[in-house]
């Protein structure tokens, strides 16, 4: 039997994003494969920016990544991660598992030591938590925010003023003003957080992350060793995985928005004008990145083809 | 209350006690816990390799999970948060290399010699004060020692007594927000940060609070133990106001900390730098700026940063390998066995955490315990905001319970020679009643903790 | 080496065996080294509040916050500790539980450190400067750099600074290593 220790990059214990990874384990310890996991916390074994590398180095067999924190090191991961105007839940799973993406995606990790799968999916998140509410583009310049990744070089080009503190010093830096907002996640964790009571004016779309994936990475080594039997399992768990992860994270939203509107929030919408800014800006970025690495170009190219080639059909399709 | 144990458990257990008997030995408890860490490996490997003992277990390790190591040690390195120790540690030794922190207590011993255990109580309010502005305890704590012991130790204090001061008040950081400690409760509970700094708030002051009234009484009715200075002229107007005048810049200096963070200047790492600029700011203005002064404390700060961090790495290699023995799944197995009342479950939640913080520090014990117990707290019915600072109170004594009580190390380390650990470990006795009689408190009185969440923002 | 270079052991307690161990030709060396490299660096941690200053200015002050300034700070930290962790050692300022040793015989608290330092220290040390080489190596050969727009490139750099710190340490240790077994050897009946 294998026995793998599974470090993930978010707490179990979070509703809509960790706790469906438990129900993962549960799948394939109960699959009859002859492999059982058992999950560690974020800086159990690693620290969550670390699983990707952690598995590649075989310091454990296999690990629940946020794949995106390796962008340092793998760009392209970024737009797995999901990235700004990039392809949202239901593009992505159509891009992955039709529009080859599951190829170039394998291809990529295993460049880097590792295959894997997508294994866990959440909807748009939220476009950040502002002190003031914003009236105009204007208002974006030397507005100090709290965000990271590729969403950040978009914003910074807007003139605004970012930042990447940690968790641990966003929340008191934004109560008191020392920051003016800051992006977090769904309403379902940012309202646990509490970022809604110290800075009220929640805002929609997550134009920069319209989709967030999690990923099973496996040692290559371990992989190669595997049954065709276990071989199947494995990608199987994750795609039953997938799915369910993405139908809970929508359905506890609305409570969320709720509480945090009977806790004096206010939810806005980023206007036409500012999409369009951020969209003009996202352009320049994503050419510049795809100039700098070619698999980055690769994945982009693809996803922006599938994207292209889907939209037709569900935008003529959509009653609303 | 009965478990099966297996060779895994047993060799947690073994390192578990092969640590507490070794670190007696004088060798650097640092490089004991990392040492261990490696011998435990090496004995997992062997028996891997040579017995089936460890077939069919999560627990077999092998050096590829050992070198986690690396990735942890450099979190810390990396570690956005921690730029706070150095920082700190700066400011306490440039106040004390500089005269300046000699003066601000000689200046309180002047307003406050004539009264028992005055001396105590103006550490405890510097220390209050300071915990609102850091969670970090070995800056704190290393702060308050210097700047407060040998001031107390001049004046007559009973050794015991001023070092148990100084621990107990530096480990109030943690407990009154902002803490790095609550932040991290609130992700794994997954509960509101801002409830949990809210809700700690009112049990932490009134842990200081306890403690100055504490200073005050105990002082009275032994005496010896903090006495009132005698060569201490009578005090006239002019003096008073003289005293106070002279208060004022490091007053300012301890809100230049506070009010960045207050007034949205600086993050509360950030505020650490800037008291430290201050502190320098203030040396200058009295004259007191010297190159030689700025070397002096420059390297204090190097070596004051180096055991603690040493301690850190150590204490971090010792976890992981602990945990790959299955040392958690012992723990939570402890926790299982345990009785069913609502009450009771609670109750031995907190006991054991109290136990466990003699030898673990909050970290380690906070990610083994909390996950488990979050949602059979919460299936009771309590309330995990009142639950999470109770949980927070107990951890706040692991750090001066010892023999693994890192505020008594960072102490230690910068205690004046003529303090031993005798001294230090009879100090803290009542301080850690003093938090029992505040958890109790709280446990008796849940609005304590869940008042101020509920009316706050 | 002269006098002031000597390591300061005052915050040790007096009956320290530190302050009988004789030194030998190769610690009087690594001593000194690992001690001037603790001087010099020690200048990080005045650079390192100008640099947290600026970065507070540049926030509130102006709105205009640099990543590679943010990210400044903790790359300078880490440097302090690189040269921290070893200078610690030399000056013998890791915390010991003396509630007992003190007690001890003298050649009985050298033979502790010999056995301390060959099962526990150098082991350790061993195990992360060996692990290093692949994460500093990975680093390098990946490109990485920071996952911030405009933070600091070359990570691998800035990861040196773990195997520095470990490499320092067992320098010292090995050090502190030989003036054992010299004093081991010269009190031999
Ligand atoms: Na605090
Ligand atoms: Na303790």
């Amino acid at each position: 039997t294998e026995r793998w220790k599974v470090p993930v990059s978010f707490p179990t214990g979070l509703p809509g994003i960790g706790e469906p990874l438990k129900d993962w384990a549960a799948t394939i310890n109960a699959a009859d494969a002859d492999i059982q996991v058992k999950l560690f916390e974020p800086g159990e074994i690693v620290p969550p920016f670390a699983v990707l590398d952690a598995v590649r180095d075989n310091k454990v067999p296999a690990g629940m990544a946020v794949i995106g924190y390796s962008a340092g090191s793998i760009p392209a991961t970024a737009l797995l991660f999901g990235a700004p105007f990039g392809l949202g839940p239901r593009e992505y799973a159509g891009w992955y598992y039709q529009g080859g993406g599951e190829a170039l995606t394998q291809a990529l990790l295993n460049k880097n030591g590792v295959h894997g799968f997508l294994c866990g999916m959440i909807g748009a998140e939220m476009g950040g938590w502002f002190r003031e509410p914003l009236n105009s583009i204007e208002d974006f310049k030397g507005l100090r925010f709290r965000t990271a990744g590729l969403g950040a070089d978009v914003l910074t080009r807007l003139g605004m003023s970012v930042t990447t503190l940690p968790l641990g010093e966003t929340f008191p830096a934004l109560e008191r003003g020392a920051i003016d907002a800051a992006e977090g996640s769904l309403p379902s964790v940012d309202v646990i957080l509490g970022l809604h009571k110290v800075a009220k004016h929640g805002y929609f779309p997550g134009w920069h992350q319209p989709v967030g994936t999690g990923h099973l990475v496996i040692n290559q080594g371990v992989w190669d060793g595997l049954s065709d039997a276990q071989k199947e399992a494995v990608e199987t768990s994750c795609e039953a995985i997938t799915m369910k992860n993405l139908t809970i994270s929508d359905s506890i939203q609305a409570a969320s928005m709720a509480k945090a509107k009977a806790d004096g929030a206010e939810f806005h919408v980023f206007s036409d004008e500012m999409i369009e800014a951020f969209r003009k800006a996202t352009a320049e970025v994503m050419a510049e990145q795809s100039a700098k690495d070619a698999d980055f170009k690769e994945i982009y190219e693809s996803m922006e083809a599938h994207k292209k080639l889907v939209s037709g059909y569900l935008d003529m399709s959509s009653a609303d | 209350m009965h478990m099966d144990l297996i060779i895994t458990d047993y060799m947690a257990i073994s390192m578990f006690l092969a640590f507490i008997v070794l670190i007696f030995t004088g060798y650097p408890v640092a490089w004991t816990l990392a040492g261990l860490a490696i011998v435990y490996s090496a004995i997992s490997v062997a028996l891997g390799a040579y017995t089936d003992l460890l077939d069919n277990t999560f627990y077999a390790i092998d050096w590829g999970y050992t070198s986690s190591i690396i990735d942890r040690n450099w979190a810390v390195m990396e570690s956005w948060v921690l730029v706070a120790l150095p920082m700190f540690v700066f400011m306490g030794l440039f106040l004390d290399k500089s005269g300046i922190a000699r003066e601000l207590m000689e200046n309180f011993a002047r307003l406050l010699g004539r009264v028992r255990g005055g001396l105590a109580v103006a550490v405890a309010i510097i220390g209050i004060v300071l915990a609102a502005s850091t969670g970090i305890i070995g800056a704190s704590v290393v702060l308050l020692t210097l700047l407060g012991v040998p001031v107390m130790l001049d004046a007559g204090y009973k050794k015991s007594f001023a070092v148990g001061t100084v621990c107990a008040v530096g480990t109030l950081g943690i407990l009154i927000p902002p803490s790095i400690m609550l932040v991290l409760m609130a992700d794994r509970l997954a509960i509101s940060v801002g409830d949990l700094f809210m809700g700690a708030m009112i049990p932490g002051l009134m842990l200081g609070l306890i403690y100055i009234v504490f200073i005050l009484i105990w002082s009275r009715l032994r005496s010896g133990v903090a006495p009132s200075m005698h060569d201490v002229a009578p005090l006239e107007l002019g003096d008073v106001v003289q005293i106070l005048g002279s208060m004022v810049p490091p007053v300012l200096l301890i809100f230049s900390v506070l009010g960045s963070i207050f007034f949205g200047i600086a993050t509360p790492t950030e505020a650490s730098g800037v008291g430290a600029l201050c502190t320098v700011f203030l040396a200058a203005f009295k004259g007191r700026l010297t190159f030689t002064v700025l070397k002096d404390v420059s390297m204090e700060t190097m070596k004051t940063t180096g055991f603690i961090f040493a301690i850190v790495f150590g204490a971090t290699a010792f976890s992981l390998v602990f945990r790959g023995l299955g040392g958690d799944e012992l723990i939570k197995g402890i926790l299982h066995s345990a009785p069913v009342s609502p009450n009771a479950v609670v109750i031995s939640v907190l006991l054991l955490t109290f136990v466990l913080g003699f030898f673990l520090d909050w970290l380690e014990i906070t990610l083994i315990v909390l996950p488990l117990v979050g949602p059979a707290i919460a299936g009771l019915g309590f309330d995990l905001v009142w639950f999470a600072i109770l949980f927070a109170i107990c951890l706040q004594t692991s750090f001066i319970t010892p023999p693994v009580g890192p505020a008594l190390f960072y102490a230690q380390g910068v205690m004046p020679t003529s303090v031993s650990l005798p001294d230090i470990y009879r100090g803290i006795i009542p301080f850690v009643f003093l938090q029992l009689i505040a958890l109790a408190l709280v446990f008796k009185f849940p609005s304590l903790a869940l008042w101020l969440p509920s009316i706050a923002y | 080496m002269s006098e002031q270079q000597t390591p300061d052991a005052s915050a040790r307690a007096p009956e320290d065996v530190a302050g009988v161990l004789p030194h030998t030709a190769f610690s009087r060396t690594a001593d000194a080294i690992i001690y001037r490299l603790g001087v010099i660096f020690s200048a990080v941690w005045f650079l390192l509040v100008l640099v947290i200053i600026l970065n507070v200015v540049l926030r509130f002050g102006f709105s205009a916050t640099k990543i590679y300034i943010e990210e400044l700070q903790w790359h300078i930290y880490a440097v302090g500790i690189a040269f921290a962790l070893a200078f610690a050692s030399v000056t013998d300022a890791h915390i010991r539980i003396d509630l007992l040793s003190t007690r001890f015989r003298k050649r009985t608290t050298s033979w502790i450190e010999v056995i301390g330092t060959l099962v526990f220290l150098l082991p350790y040390c061993a195990l992360v400067l060996i692990y290093s080489v692949t994460f500093v190596t990975n680093s390098f050969a990946s490109g990485e750099v920071s996952i911030s727009p405009g933070g600091l490139p070359y990570r691998w750099i800035i990861k040196c600074t773990l195997p520095l710190a470990f490499l320092l340490v067992a320098i010292a240790a090995i050090s502190r290593l030989t003036r054992c077994i010299a004093y081991l050897r010269d009190t031999r009946r």
